[in-house]
């Protein structure tokens, strides 16, 4: 997706055009940070994080085929790594932000039904327990379908360097989900490790 | 199935926020390099026979308007450099510098212009820097520290003046020049609108007019670490359309803290 005509204009200060990368990005980025953290609340906090972070280091990103996604998406990552720490950076930019009523969440209610679905506590946490940028490598290939050149372009890695410490986190997140019952999600991403 | 959606009150709050974000930090950023440019145009240059000034003033009353007669030449250097520049070509009276700094540091013209960068300018600041040609030159140094990295767009270029243009009441206005600053100032106000504040104010807002030094000193010391703002009028000297702030960077800077 050609995200390079608006992130231009955004860079010029054009608040619009940072709007639309918003509303095209946002819920891919929303759903990623479910993956990570086990509350909606949470992960709406890192979507908003993951955005002001891309325009804080707007001199850093990089684009891939035009699209910011995968920068917003490897940013997404470090986010919930460390989602205190960047909280606190902008705690008073999302303590001005409304939300619903909170009880009952239909969302939460929905997630303890189908787990699966949306939050996978387990795999959150098998992917939290991965160093940063292993945790970037399988958010851009195993999850977001990203090939491992574009995944190495973003993260400033070589393909080869890439590949082997993508092989590296594979087998380190299937030793942590080692011990689960059946769960799709999980087996996708470590499968993906295999010749 | 069921999947998670962002609540939608929050995320429309949210949108709304980072796009006054983004138009809010473009305003600060526009705000700075002003600032830094009106810093340096007071500062430097005119003592030496060379014209500063921020290129969006350029078409304005009493500006030097450039025309360019040679391809710019872009080179990065780390510490003190000489850059080759070839030989002028006719008709050339300037060399219009572009300096960024990569590093922090001081970075001097041939003249003795000086930019200061922080370590947050590094890569971030561009100073524009438009100094005379002397006869059969073809070279332009920077002296910078051993280690400090920067780069420099040199152009040669016809410098031509124009002249201030003068309102209603006969006050003159335009951008400052090799003759002097006329009564209304051109700069750019923080609401981004391109107006005219008075030498006298902004005389007033950087300290001047001392008539000793003990004056000066006690007027730094009443000034440190604080911020002024003026009015920005129309080119009538009436009509206020904005606001000019000067003073300590850091007073300056909303999201500064002490």
């Amino acid at each position: 997706m050609a995200d390079a005509a608006q992130w231009t204009r955004s860079l010029e200060g054009d608040g619009d055009a940072f709007g639309v990368l918003f509303d095209r990005h946002r819920d891919r980025v929303f759903r990623h940070a479910c993956r990570l953290v086990g509350s909606r609340h949470d992960a709406e906090d890192i979507t908003a994080v993951a955005f002001l972070e891309l325009w804080r280091r707007r001199r850093d990103v990089r684009l891939v085929d035009g699209s910011v996604l995968p920068w917003l998406l490897v940013t997404t990552s470090n986010v919930a790594r460390n989602a205190q720490r960047a909280s606190r950076r902008y705690r008073q930019f999302l303590g001005r932000l409304p939300r619903q009523p909170v009880a009952p969440d239909a969302a939460d209610a929905a997630l303890d039904l189908h787990p699966f679905d949306g939050i996978d506590q387990h795999l959150g946490a098998a992917l939290r327990s991965l160093s940063a940028q292993d945790l970037q490598l399988v958010t851009l290939v195993a999850l977001e379908d990203y090939s491992v050149a574009d995944a190495a372009a973003v993260l400033r890695l070589t393909p080869s360097a890439a590949k082997a410490r993508l092989h590296r986190a594979r087998h380190r997140l299937r030793a942590v989900l080692g011990g689960l019952p059946d769960d799709v999600t999980a087996q996708t991403i470590v499968a993906g490790g295999e010749p | 199935m069921s999947t998670i959606e962002i609540d939608p009150v929050f995320s429309v709050a949210l949108r709304a926020a980072l796009v006054e974000h983004v138009v809010q930090a473009a305003v600060r950023e526009r705000r700075h390099r002003v600032r830094v440019g009106l810093g340096a145009f007071l500062g430097l240059g005119l003592a030496a026979g060379g014209v500063a000034a921020a290129g969006n003033l350029l078409p304005l009353p009493g500006a030097d308007v450039a025309s360019v007669l040679a391809a710019p030449l872009t080179v990065t250097r780390t510490g003190p450099a000489t850059v080759e520049l070839g030989v002028a070509p006719e008709g050339a009276t300037h060399i219009a510098l572009d300096l960024t700094c990569l590093t922090a540091g001081s970075f001097t013209f041939d003249d003795g212009a000086r930019v200061d960068c922080s370590g947050s300018d590094a890569g971030e600041r561009v100073s524009s820097y438009t100094t005379p040609l002397a006869p059969g030159q073809h070279a332009t140094s920077i002296r910078a520290g051993e280690g400090d990295e920067w780069r420099l767009t040199a152009t040669y270029v016809h410098l031509q003046s124009t002249a201030w243009a003068v309102n209603a009441k006969g006050d003159t206005y335009g951008v400052e020049n090799g003759h002097g600053t006329p009564d209304l100032v051109a700069v750019e106000a923080t609401n981004g609108r391109t107006g005219y504040a008075y030498a006298t104010d902004l005389a007033k807002a950087e300290g001047s007019g001392f008539t000793s030094p003990a004056e000066a000193l006690a007027w730094q010391d009443a000034h440190q670490g604080t911020s002024a703002s003026i009015p920005v009028y129309e080119a009538d000297g009436a009509t206020v359309i904005g606001e000019f702030v000067i003073g300590d960077r850091a007073a300056a800077s909303p999201s500064a803290h002490s």
